[in-house]
């Protein structure tokens, strides 16, 4: 569904993503993992559109991306959840969530789609009326993760979710992503937090200064040498 | 001349500032729009007032319109105008760095107060109306009816945009974009036309305002600067951005205008404005209402 070719990114003369190629195919769940300034928030900003190319092509669902706003990616079923609180802090969790429903190719199914992200976190349903910057920390995170959803993304481009949140509410967030990739809603995963990514994906990358370093299937990744010293200090 | 006449002074000039005020926090408040949605630092915004000003001038000299007609005639061109603005000059700096803004914004303003100087010359112009001497008496106290007409009006259009913010899906997107770009564009809003319709709707209140300051100001080439000077005060007395605190910024200037006019010296005017804006960041560095946004 989504195919990167040798893509290269960065913020004016700095390359951060030096020729990166990967693959997600349909209704697939697959991480990204490496530590930070590795490369993996500018990777997913590239692919949603907030960075510019230098090099390379990016390709969802056989038609060539680039220089596509986001707001048009978003209209291919190509959704983005950025990192942090990306919430709007002076509405309310039900008018977040209408703003993510309002995509033309959503709009239709906006009722259903805002009691389904309700029912996969009950919390949001509970304070639907309350202002977004008053929740919590792990409550933004959910707010911005069903206002992704419901915007009926085919792939949905997740920037650390697990991101500064305690371990409970981490571990919430991610039964929930669960349920999410048999719905058929692809996830690119981008994470620190290795195991967690890889025990949720089929199929990882791991990422090292702009480069991919290894990929390969979940089980192998979390048994490689290389990735038990780095990232899961074994 | 007791004491009754002091309060009666001291009222007078309060009620007159708070009036001048309304029509301040109109012009703050579409520089607050594009400050807080853009992170644009419109330094021609007063130009921008001066235009507007010269529109009412002119259909008022021209056709007889009176100024608070104008005030709503104008608009929709300076709306298209100031899309138009955007389109040309300003999108392509929108990300660029504050030195360029403000370089821009101040070489547009340049460019406005001349090409006004070459058509109208640096005469001071102004528009008398039927009701422009007009007084209404409560009581003791005297209030200028232009004055408080000026003021209901700006009321009005503070509240219109209000309303628009809040009410309409486009006002819904553009709040958004103030208040998270990057969720705004994670959530399919269009953050480039939004930025465009701020810029309009900004242009737009400039231009109203203007022919809602025709009966309180003299107008020149050299206006737009001042009011460039006072909107800025305006707005970052509201906290930058906040179009709240836009309003309560205009109120605040123009009260400290008028009772400084009254109790200092005319002459010092325009400049109580800016100490006040003085001791506000002193006091309070986050502006009055704070950081919220939109």
């Amino acid at each position: 569904m989504l195919e990167v070719e040798l893509l290269r990114a960065g913020y004016g003369p700095v390359e951060v993503v030096c020729g990166v190629s990967l693959r997600v195919g349909t209704g697939e769940t697959v991480a990204l993992v490496g530590s930070n300034g590795a490369g993996k928030s500018t990777l997913l900003r590239a692919v949603a559109g907030l960075v510019p190319l230098i090099g390379g092509t990016i390709s969802f669902e056989g038609q060539r991306l680039d220089g596509l706003p986001p707001h048009r990616r978003l209209e291919m079923g190509l959704g983005y959840v950025p990192e942090g609180h990306p919430v709007f802090p002076f509405m309310t969790v039900q008018e977040n969530l209408e703003l993510g429903a309002m995509a033309p190719r959503a709009r239709a199914h906006r009722r259903r789609n805002l009691d389904r992200v309700m029912e996969l976190f009950p919390v949001l349903g509970r304070r639907r009326r309350a202002l977004a910057g008053t929740l919590s920390g792990g409550e933004q995170r959910m707010l911005a993760i069903a206002r992704g959803l419901v915007g009926e993304p085919r792939l949905l481009l997740l920037d650390e979710p697990s991101f500064g949140l305690a371990p409970l509410v981490l571990a919430r967030i991610y039964r929930c992503l669960a349920e999410v990739g048999p719905s058929g809603v692809g996830l690119l995963l981008a994470e620190q937090h290795v195991a967690r990514a890889l025990s949720l994906a089929r199929r990882g990358y791991v990422l090292s200064q702009g480069r991919v370093v290894l990929e390969g299937g979940s089980e192998e990744l979390l048994g490689h040498p290389q990735v038990r010293r780095a990232y899961l200090g074994l | 001349m007791g004491k009754l006449q002091a309060t009666l002074v001291f009222t007078e000039a309060l009620i007159n500032g708070v009036l001048v005020g309304g029509v301040y926090a109109l012009v703050g408040t579409g520089m607050a729009l594009v400050f807080g949605v853009m992170r644009f630092i419109n330094l021609c915004h007063g130009e921008l007032v001066m235009v507007g000003m010269y529109l009412g001038w002119g259909l008022f000299t021209v056709a007889g319109v009176d100024p608070c007609l104008s005030a709503l005639i104008c608009l929709p061109p300076l709306f298209w105008a100031g899309r138009g603005l955007y389109r040309l000059v300003v999108r392509p700096l929108e990300r660029s760095r504050e030195q360029s803004q403000v370089l821009l914004t101040l070489g547009l303003g340049l460019v406005l107060s001349n090409a006004a100087l070459l058509i109208f010359s640096g005469d001071y112009l102004a528009v008398y109306t039927a009701y422009s001497d007009l007084v209404l008496k409560a009581g003791p106290l005297r209030v200028s009816v232009p004055y408080l007409l000026a003021f209901a009006l700006a009321c009005v259009f503070t509240l219109g945009v209000w309303a628009w913010l809040f009410l309409t899906a486009a006002g819904r997107s553009i709040r958004a974009t103030a208040q998270h770009r990057e969720a705004a564009l994670a959530a399919g809003i269009d953050t480039g036309r939004v930025s465009s319709l701020t810029f309009g709707l900004g242009t737009a209140l400039a231009g109203a305002a203007g022919c809602l300051l025709l009966p309180v100001y003299y107008l020149h080439p050299g206006i737009g600067g001042l009011l460039t000077g006072k909107a800025f005060v305006v707005v970052v007395l509201g906290g930058m951005g906040s179009c709240v605190g836009a309003a309560l910024g205009g109120l605040l200037l123009g009260a400290a205008e008028s009772l400084g006019a009254v109790y200092l010296s005319a002459a010092w005017k325009d400049a109580i404005g800016l100490l006040a804006f003085l001791l506000v960041l002193v006091l309070r560095p986050s502006g009055l209402v704070g950081r919220s946004r939109v």
